[in-house]
């Protein structure tokens, strides 16, 4: 995949769960959504995300929609409404949900990603105009296409469409989707990915096949010094585990820290995903501030290296300033790599208040502003 | 809550306006909680009463006026809280020498005259325009 082919300059997001419309211009390598909880900021991450899986809806569902419940659901409705809950309420009626997301790349380039989601008659239960067909007259002749297929786990049709192609899946409970390749490579990073095991197998397996774990290890090592080597060694039922040499013992990764592992997943994962869009979640989670300059400066390095556009989300403007203060004296780095985007409620409206990294770091360091 | 900056040139018009201010007015001292991304010397004292804020600051020398009336409008066209604009400012100057011409030229072009009130509009973001009442 050609780099700048890719590369977002511009998105713009409508009707996504809460978002109305959001347009993020000039994007950069580094792009930080940064605002207080619940103003929308992990909405435009799951967008840019539906937008890179395109017509790969097995993908986009799988990720996104167990990870606000750890995967659990109340069974068919609590799924259903998981669905229902990604378009925006108000821009649609039950029977028509509709999301769009338009991107441009650095040649200008449009690409546009319309989910389009019909409900079955099974998800009744959750509707909220359900029960107004009791007593007012309605024409009944009009039936929807979802209504044909009267199966119990039958949750509805998605139509996904860009501007060239349409396609119809079927929504089952089980959501088993084909396989389809995606618009972009995308990886979304949640907050407790690193916290899984394969995650940790996957990454160290690209950086051995990409003959980048020695690369890897040293750039950890300025953060976590104890490092000697990450290795794997097997078990005798041939599953394996990896682990951290230390001082010369071998020690379990899932005993370290989150902070430590963490790293290692967001920075594997960037070496393992090359051209890819990361979305991350809560950027500064588990890290000490003592960190954030080297993480900062790694990201920075290895999304030039291995052409990642990172979307990553913060609330924490501490987090945010050391960040800024790593590249005070690049201000190359702070113009022309760093983005700061702050979704803020103002006047009823919600807006999105874009800043490079050098304004950003004016704003705080000689204004005193506030920028979440 | 309303702001007003004033601008004069040294500590003594600083000190001399903000003790005006408190014995005429009846405005008090109060913590600078604002930054205007000012030099080192150019220190500010900010005055309260009630809602009303009165930051003063010497420029230090003539020719700096211009450097801090555009940092005012640089803080300006960034604010996000609509709590925190600023609405008025105040450039106090000795006019010496110097004509109308070379004075309005210490501080902005798009001032057309001394001794009068203009609105200097301000690009920002947030709430699109917004305009400084200026003398």
């Amino acid at each position: 995949m050609v780099y700048n082919d890719s590369y977002y300059k511009e998105i713009t997001i409508e009707n996504y769960r809460s978002i109305e419309k959001i347009e993020m211009k000039d994007l950069s390598n580094i792009n930080l959504l940064f605002g207080n909880n619940n103003c929308g900021k992990t909405s435009i991450l799951e967008a840019i995300f539906a937008h890179a899986c395109q017509f790969n809806v097995g993908y986009f569902f799988n990720i996104i929609l167990p990870k606000r419940t750890q995967g659990l659901f109340f069974g068919f409705y609590d799924l259903g409404e998981s669905i229902v809950n990604l378009f925006r309420k108000g821009s649609y009626t039950f029977e028509n949900m509709k999301f769009s997301i338009t991107s441009k790349n650095k040649a200008n380039e449009e690409t546009n990603t319309i989910y389009n989601f019909t409900p079955s008659n099974n998800l009744d239960e959750i509707n909220p105009n359900t029960y107004e067909e009791f007593t007012i007259i309605k024409d009944t002749s009009y039936k929807h296409e979802a209504t044909k297929n009267n199966q119990p786990e039958y949750l509805g049709e998605l139509t996904i469409s860009n501007r060239k192609e349409s396609k119809k899946f079927p929504i089952y409970q089980n959501l088993q989707f084909p396989r389809i390749q995606q618009s972009r490579d995308a990886s979304y990073i949640d907050i407790l990915e690193h916290r899984k095991p394969p995650s940790a197998i996957t990454i160290y397996s690209a950086l051995k096949r990409t003959n980048t774990l020695q690369e890897f290890i040293q750039e950890m090592q300025k953060v976590f010094p104890e490092i000697n080597d990450i290795e794997t060694i097997p078990f005798k039922n041939n599953a394996s585990n990896i682990y951290i040499d230390s001082k010369g013992e071998k020690i379990p990764f899932s005993i370290f820290g989150d902070g430590m592992r963490r790293w290692y997943y967001l920075i594997g994962n960037m070496v393992a995903n090359k051209n890819s869009v990361q979305l991350i979640e809560e950027i500064d989670s588990t890290f000490h501030p003592e960190s954030i300059p080297m993480l900062s400066k790694t990201l920075v390095d290895y999304s030039v290296r291995y052409n990642n556009q990172i979307v990553m989300t913060s609330h924490n403007q501490e987090f945010l300033k050391i960040m800024l203060d790593t590249f005070k004296n690049d201000e190359g780095i702070l113009r022309d790599k760093i983005r700061v985007y702050t979704l803020k409620k103002i006047k009823n409206e919600t807006k999105l208040l874009s800043l490079n990294g050098e304004e950003a770091r004016k704003n705080i360091e000689d204004y005193g502003l506030e920028l979440r | 809550m309303k702001h007003t900056v004033i601008v004069c040139e040294g500590i003594t018009d600083r000190d001399l306006i903000s003790i005006y201010l408190q014995q005429v007015s009846g405005y008090s001292f109060t913590k600078n909680t604002q930054k205007f991304g000012l030099d080192q010397e150019q220190k500010f004292v900010t005055i309260q009463k009630e809602d009303d804020f009165i930051y003063i600051i010497p420029s230090i020398g003539k020719t700096k006026i211009k450097k801090v009336f555009e940092k005012i409008c640089e803080k300006t066209k960034y604010e996000r809280e609509e709590d925190n604009l600023i609405g008025k400012m105040y450039i106090f100057t000795d006019s010496d020498e110097d004509s109308e011409k070379d004075l309005i030229s210490l501080v902005d072009d798009r001032i057309p005259a001394t001794n009068t009130w203009i609105d200097i509009p301000i690009k920002n973001e947030a709430f699109d325009s917004i305009t400084i009442n200026t003398i």
